[in-house]
């Protein structure tokens, strides 16, 4: 009986350990590759344009597990003059290795994998359930980021962060700026056939500005006062009591057809895309608008967005070549990809931070709240949450605000400093040390290592952190609305790509204003900068304003990581824009049979 | 063990003689558990309300996140028609769940709950059921098997692997499944799932590794249940008996030992039914699968009452239901049962 019982367990061990070491290889089956290696890689090809090398041997290429990146950072976009040329010749470099990898398979021709092709479906993976179809009830960036391919507003925003003519076709600054004339783009087409008419437009911001008597549905619209419409229809006039620099930004909001009440159900836009169903929890889907404006726009036939519980089953699926494209690879799923992606990668316009409560003892105390901006080591943060996908920072805003974005603050504070920390709090009066509590939403991972980061960080200065974790609904009510906290790390995204949308919340008045900051010349510059007609002397405010944030150590502001998009190789044309956008017109196949493939799915 | 012979004894010593029940005694055992059903449902939605009630956030804050403010609170509560009493709320997402005239709206999604179930349900039922059909397919055969040839290598074998298998809890087991089938043999691939509408054999396909990760701890125990049933019935006086009439191996199997060892089974096979439906709903969530786990998460996530209402009221009925078919098969087995019952009612009549 006894040795039965040991054989037994002999098997049991045995199996286990079978059992392990399959699914140890499974694991691996996914190689992770040299990163560095790979970008080498990359620029060399862009240099020498030796693409015709790696097609001639794909089996060594393959082996050296090269991942073409593109990393386009906000600073590149900024200093590229022709962005659209510099993307051009990063696509091409990408095309030809996709192009070299098919000739070990198939060996269809290289000229045709080189130009856009139209026609496709493309399936991106999304983890973020759509809040609302109605693009002005919609408040969730997962949200946004789909309907910005359905809905356009008088103007729309470009990857390089600039507000392009969309359905205005040019616009004029009238009565120191406090009134916007709108020249209307003539037979633009909403996706039920009907033409835009300047009614439809007075309608939809009347709609979103809540000047139809019921409440403002975007409350950063409510300075305009009147909509008029001009010139026989084809002008609007927007008033504001005040003016308003950043409005042109806010007019970027959707245009919908008057009086139709099935937006939520079955929206209807003007953009590339239009709706085509949406089964919750399943998956939402699109298809190419024949009549858009815009010639030659877009490149595929369908987008289906499928809609995951979490990002690694979402992840798993990319591997398994079920989703064409990923928005929200993370630093160490990046390091599993193999070869068959392109990666995109850049700011997105958000704001990591440990928000400090300025109402709280002890960090209403500046000293307090220097000794903890000084405890923490941002290049170390950014390395350990981020890899090279993130960029420290120190104020309130992100580099993606491009020349908002206030560069001397680029670098200040990179090392941890524990020993001039504990300085700072000895003078505070806590040379004994200190015990402070930070609270942080258990559902977003990213802000959970970093807390834990944190608190080693703090401790080394003599600040004991006990780390709290609550659930995403009690983060809300109870530290974000009722401000009844110490420290909590959060990361802030924002409604509009302007710059007084991402400062604004730290004036004192301010709803949104969470970490409780006051400062009067910071909301007296807030109040001048909004109604700066020149551009220089406003550029030059918001940046004073995120020198104070600093100065006043309002919180640590930690790094701006990016959003990283994975893209299977033959698809091209993805372009990652300063805010949570995806523009699925730019993206097209490249390649034929996978593009014939796509349409059977 | 030693409780349930005491209560047999008690049942004998009551009633003398074979067990006779009327139909009226099956009608009378059906309604009592009509009785609790209704009764535990009730309770259920009131402690729903109750949590719902009580922890903190609400659909508005949440939807809002971090881009809350007054003037969006306001339009989005006239919107979801939040304005209303709590009770009134609890009321209507009781009533609106049968009344298609006013029906249950999930504040989330903004459709009819019923909507949002119904094609679900089918989903999480059928996984369970797939499970189940695994468990008793392969189950029946295994114990039989290491039951017979017992402290065999085979024996041994199903053993370990029960034991492994019993430990790993179903998703991650799920988890190991994706990884092994995914990569390794770039087949059957998660979310790989198709309607049963449109293509039935890619629909059991696709549901084949959800059914197995979920079958198989269960499978584990209901072989192990199974067998130790069978082994204890090997040197039971009436197999020795049998034997003794010269029956052969086969006939003292499937007719001596195989009846009585079933009706323990088929409880426990009840138990597991159950289990499987709660179970199917987390490992739908591995597998991306668009059943009612997904739905009950975002739900309690969303602080969605209607919809949360609906769906735990719907997976408490199964669960209740499927109970009452277990006891009720069982009565069929051994009427035994519904005697007791019916003594027991008696006392307490007098």
């Amino acid at each position: 009986m006894r040795k039965a019982k040991t054989t037994t367990k002999i098997f049991t061990l045995l199996l286990s350990l079978l059992l392990l070491t399959t699914s140890l290889a499974a694991c691996q089956n996914a190689p992770s590759e040299d990163k560095t290696n790979g970008i080498k890689q990359t620029e060399q090809q862009e240099a020498t344009g030796e693409a015709t090398e790696a097609a001639a041997e794909p089996s060594a290429s393959e082996k050296e597990e090269t991942t073409a990146e593109e990393k386009t950072t906000s600073d590149e976009e900024e200093a590229a003059a022709e962005p659209s040329a510099s993307e051009k010749e990063e696509a091409t470099a990408e095309e030809k290795t996709t192009a070299a990898e098919d000739e070990s398979q198939e060996a269809p021709s290289e000229e045709v994998a080189l130009s856009p092709l139209y026609g496709g479906k493309a399936i991106v993976g999304i983890t973020q359930e759509p809040d609302f179809l109605d693009p002005h009830l919609a408040v969730a960036a997962g949200t946004k980021e789909i309907l910005f391919n359905i809905f356009e507003g008088l103007v729309k925003l470009t990857p390089e962060g600039e507000f392009a003519p969309c359905l205005a076709e040019n616009w004029q600054v009238e009565d120191e700026g406090r009134t916007l004339r709108f020249k209307l783009r003539p037979e633009v087409k909403f996706h039920n056939g009907e033409v835009v008419t300047a009614e439809d437009v007075k309608y939809s911001l009347e709609r979103a500005a809540g000047l139809n008597g019921e409440d403002a549905l975007l409350p950063e619209l409510a300075t305009i006062k009147e909509v008029e419409i001009d010139a026989d229809g084809s002008e609007i006039v927007v008033r504001q009591a005040e003016a308003d620099a950043n409005l042109l930004a806010y007019l970027s909001c959707a245009i919908i057809p008057q009086d139709y009440d099935q937006q939520d159900k079955s929206p209807i836009g003007t953009g590339p895309f239009r709706f085509k169903s949406y089964q919750p929890q399943v998956s939402l889907e699109l298809e190419k608008f024949p009549d858009y404006w815009q010639e030659g726009s877009p490149y595929l036939d369908g987008v289906v967005f499928k809609i995951y519980g979490d990002m690694d089953a979402a992840y798993m699926e990319l591997l398994a070549g079920q989703i064409d494209i990923f928005p929200y690879m993370t630093e160490e799923k990046v390091q599993g990809l193999l070869d068959k992606y392109q990666l995109v990668a850049g700011g997105a316009n958000m704001v990591q931070m440990l928000a400090l409560n300025n109402a709280r003892e002890p960090l209403d105390n500046l000293a307090v709240r220097e000794a903890v901006n000084l405890a923490i080591g941002r290049a170390f943060l950014t390395e350990q949450i981020m890899g090279e996908y993130g960029q420290p920072i120190f104020s309130g805003m992100a580099p993606s605000m491009g020349r908002f974005y206030n560069e001397e603050l680029k670098d200040v504070n990179l090392e941890a400093q524990p020993e001039l920390a504990k300085e700072k709090l000895a003078e505070a009066g806590y040379s004994d040390g200190l015990k402070l509590k930070l609270t942080v939403p258990g559902n977003y991972l990213i802000h959970v290592d970093t807390a834990n980061l944190l608190a080693a960080q703090l401790s080394q200065a003599g600040i004991e952190v006990e780390i709290e974790t609550v659930d995403w609904g009690t983060w809300l009510e109870r530290v974000y609305a009722g401000r009844d906290y110490q420290m909590t790390v959060i990361a802030l995204t924002y409604d509009f790509y302007t710059p007084s949308n991402v400062l604004d919340r730290y004036c004192s008045e301010a709803a949104n204003n969470f970490i409780n900051f006051s400062n009067e010349t910071y909301d007296e510059l807030a109040q001048k900068a909004a109604k700066e007609q020149e551009q220089d002397k406003r550029i030059q405010d918001y940046r004073k304003m995120q020198e104070i944030l600093w100065q006043d150590k309002a919180s640590a502001f930690l790094q701006e990581p990016d959003n990283i998009t994975a893209l299977r190789k033959p698809l091209s044309g993805y372009v990652q824009y300063p805010a949570y956008v995806q523009d699925m017109s730019r993206v097209y196949f490249v390649d034929q049979a996978a593009l014939d493939e796509s349409l059977n799915k | 063990m030693a409780e349930d012979k005491q209560q047999e004894k008690k049942i004998n010593n009551q009633e003398v003689g074979p067990v006779k029940l009327s139909r009226s005694d099956y009608w009378r055992f059906l309604g009592a558990k009509l009785r609790d059903l209704v009764f535990t449902l009730w309770l259920m939605s009131l402690i729903v309300f109750l949590i719902f009630y009580i922890i903190p956030g609400d659909t508005v804050t949440m939807l809002l996140g971090t881009e809350a403010t007054p003037e969006k609170r306001a339009a989005l509560e006239a919107e979801l028609n939040l304005d209303q009493p709590p009770l009134e709320r609890y009321r209507h997402s009781l009533r609106g769940l049968w009344d298609s005239d006013d029906p249950s709206i999930s504040l989330r999604f903004r459709q009819p709950v019923r909507d949002l179930i119904a094609p679900r349900l089918g989903l999480s039922l059928g996984l369970a059921l797939y499970g189940f059909i695994l468990i008793v397919l392969l189950s029946l055969p295994l114990s039989i098997i290491s039951a017979w040839w017992e402290n065999s290598w085979i024996d041994k074998l199903t053993s370990s692997l029960a034991q492994i298998f019993m430990a790993i809890p179903g998703f991650f087991l799920g988890i190991l499944l994706i990884l092994l089938f995914a990569f390794a043999f770039s087949s059957f691939q998660a979310g790989n799932y198709q309607p049963a509408t449109a293509d039935f054999w890619g629909h059991l396909q696709g549901l084949f590794l959800p059914a197995l990760a979920l079958a198989l701890p269960k499978l584990a125990q209901a072989q192990q249940f199974f067998r130790a049933e069978l082994v204890k019935a090997k040197s039971a006086p009436y197999v020795r008996t049998a034997r003794s009439k010269g029956a052969d191996s086969w006939r003292v199997l499937f007719c001596h030992m195989f009846r009585n060892s079933l009706r323990p089974f088929v409880t426990s096979l009840g138990l597991i039914l159950a289990e499987l439906i709660t179970g199917s709903l987390v490992v739908e969530q591995v597998f991306v699968l668009p059943g009612m786990g997904r739905l009950l998460f975002t739900a309690i996530e969303t602080r969605d009452l209607p919809l949360a209402q609906g769906l735990i009221l719907t997976i408490a009925a199964l669960v209740i239901l499927l109970n009452a078919l277990v006891d009720l098969l069982n009565a069929l087995i051994d009427p035994r049962i519904i005697a007791e019952q019916r003594a027991r009612s008696k006392k307490e009549a007098v």
